[in-house]
């Protein structure tokens, strides 16, 4: 008997010993028997320490290679914008120094430096995102209560709080119709808002978050395209596809262009500098373009398009992606509205540019915050100054009107 | 694929008292990262980047290779403290990871299981024996496995390789190498066996 028993031990030993190889190649569970077997057999333990220090002996006897010397650069701007451990909560914004401004945006907000203006307003919170919805403008801002507000001749006239689990931190909104979808990227979700009467009619979740969004309408209905910070492209509630991965990547910082037009979807991949060009029915690829820099908005122009690059660069682009104009700019613009031959960028750590299209002349006026600018009908535009609340720039940069942001009493 | 074959082997080993000195310099830098120092980024990836690379480009094409490595030192400066200087050195932790991270890219396409955490929870060195003592044993019978390696033929080596660095199951290096299955099986349990001999740990049927 005790030779059969040593001959179903040795069974056992090899059928272990074949799956502890078996995961050391694919990954595979053991199973539950080979669990058991292994936490008993000192045969088997000795073959899983094998398995383990040859692994690892086979990895330190590998050739030694060297990186191309920019991958030590790019890991060393990645890591200083990668979030602090104990940040909370996740902010995908660029650049990332504007946390330290995010805060003095704060102690701003207790003063009053705005010029006197036209109109007052009651209660404007402290603004980050704006959106042009044909008439009124609705302001979203990342205050504690996330709150969403219209305005409408010069004054806010409804506003409604938002819900996450998370601080709200607006990045982009866009228009369809009577509705605005707004990016709230900490709380990894699209928010529609209903504009008349103001109220959130829907959320939708977009796992890892939202980069870009745009909304087109046509005979079949409205969609709203968007980009996860992942990297997936698709329409909110709908289908979507992966353009780009950007595994275990720090996906704080991040923001992306997404344009629909002249029947192609456009959306920019900023961490390789990509535009890809994709079919906006089957969202299948095109066409990928390498734009160099970190491409972070589109805006359509006629016959082509624009894309503003965050490392200081506006570029024309033709339908194909070609760039066919590039001007310079200084500072790290993040945001563009255009209005005929005026393209104006926002930059948050404080400036707003104007680039005529035509002349290619190219001018700058500080303010404190510029978090977002819209393009407005009038040929003016609207822009988010964090801190102290709405300015109206002309196409000149001059203000026309100014909506203070009221801070919060205790 | 052209599967080059190692050549120079780089033995090194590590009296205990080096092994100390090690670890205590990882913990130091870690300890620095923890305090966010980009000077101890700019350390460890000068001194451990060549090693990750040259595992990251043996297992992936040039450019996922080099996202991969860049990941590999960002997930240590967002998380240094997954890093455990009493379980193994700062090396073995980044190549540990390294090739955790380009198996779960090579396994994208193959529907399998992840072999480690993201952070190189098995990591394969004991927690159970801290200290640097057993480092330096650990190191040494690591040097000894890496010496049996070379004795084997390169036809073994090779299989060794595909099959415990790539992650390649045993039909694939069958295919890659243009051999029966059967015979990547008997390759691999010989390259074991040859292992244990040298380890001291055969056991009598083998040789038989």
């Amino acid at each position: 008997m005790a030779g059969l028993n040593d001959n179903t031990h040795d069974r056992a030993c090899q059928d272990v010993q074949e799956q502890l190889e078996v995961q050391a190649t694919t990954g595979a569970a053991l199973s539950p028997a080979a669990r058991a077997h292994l936490a008993t057999c000192p045969a088997c333990q000795a073959h899983h320490a094998l398995l383990r220090d040859l692994d690892l002996a086979l990895l330190e006897d590998m050739p030694h290679v060297a990186p191309p010397p920019s991958l030590r650069s790019q890991l060393l701007d990645a890591a200083r914008r990668a979030p602090l451990p104990l940040a909370a909560p996740r902010r995908r914004w660029w650049p990332a120094a504007l946390g330290a401004a995010a805060v003095i945006s704060g102690v701003l907000a207790l003063g009053t430096f705005l010029t006197p203006s036209r109109s007052v307003a009651a209660a404007l919170p402290d603004p980050a995102v704006v959106v042009s919805a044909g008439g009124p403008l609705v302001v979203a801002s990342n205050d504690h209560a996330g709150t969403i507000s219209v305005i409408r001749d010069g004054r806010v006239t409804a506003s409604v709080h938002t819900d996450g689990a998370q601080t709200a931190w607006f990045t982009e909104g866009v228009r369809l119709g009577g509705h605005v979808f707004l990016a709230d990227a900490a709380n990894d979700r699209v928010l529609e808002v209903q504009t008349d009467p103001l109220k959130i009619v829907r959320t939708y979740p977009v796992p890892d978050g939202v980069a870009g969004l745009t909304a087109s309408s046509d005979a079949s209905g409205g969609r709203v395209y968007f980009k996860s910070v992942r990297g997936q492209v698709g329409t909110l509630g709908g289908a979507h596809v992966t353009i780009a991965t950007a595994p275990g990547m720090p996906l704080a910082d991040v923001m992306d262009g997404v344009l629909l037009l002249n029947g192609t979807l456009y959306v920019t991949h900023h961490l390789t500098g990509e535009l890809c060009l994709l079919d906006p029915d089957t969202l299948a690829t095109r066409a990928r373009v390498h734009l160099g820099g970190m491409p972070v908005a589109l805006s359509p122009l006629p016959g082509g398009l624009l894309a503003l690059d965050v490392t200081g660069h506006l570029l024309k682009l033709d339908l194909s992606g070609r760039v066919v104009q590039r001007w310079a700019v200084a500072g790290h613009p993040d945001k563009l509205g255009v209005n005929g031959d005026t393209a104006v960028l926002s930059d948050r750590g404080g400036t707003v540019t104007r680039v005529n299209l035509t002349s290619g002349q190219v001018t700058q006026v500080t303010l404190t915050h510029p978090m977002d600018v819209v393009s407005l009908p009038d040929g003016t535009f609207a822009v988010a100054e964090g801190g102290r609340g709405l300015r109206v720039l002309d196409g000149q940069l001059q203000t026309t009107d100014t909506i203070e942001h009221t801070p919060p009493t205790h | 694929m052209t599967w080059t074959l190692m050549a120079d082997a780089r033995m090194f080993s590590a009296a205990p008292t080096e092994s100390r000195a090690a670890g205590a310099d990882d913990a130091a830098v870690v300890a620095r990262l923890r305090q966010r120092d980009e000077t101890a980024l700019s350390e460890v990836y000068d001194a451990h980047a060549g090693a990750v690379y040259g595992v990251l480009t043996r297992m992936l094409d040039v450019s996922t290779a080099q996202e991969v490595t860049q990941d590999v030192f960002l997930r240590l400066w967002e998380k240094p403290g997954a890093f455990d200087p009493t379980r193994a050195g700062l090396r073995a932790f980044l190549l540990v990871m390294a090739r955790s991270r380009g198996l779960d890219r090579l396994r994208a396409t193959r529907a399998t299981t992840s072999l480690y955490a993201d952070d190189g929870a098995e990591l394969p060195l004991p927690d159970a024996r801290p200290g640097p003592v057993h480092g330096a044993e650990s190191t040494q019978r690591r040097e000894r496995i890496r010496t049996a390696l070379h004795e084997l033929s390169p036809a073994h080596r090779e299989s060794v390789e595909r099959a415990f660095l790539r992650g390649q199951t045993r039909e694939e290096i069958a295919q890659d190498m243009d051999v029966p299955v059967g015979t990547v099986k008997s390759r691999l349990n010989y390259a074991l066996k040859h292992l244990k001999r040298v380890l001291g740990e055969e056991v009598g049927a083998w040789l038989d």
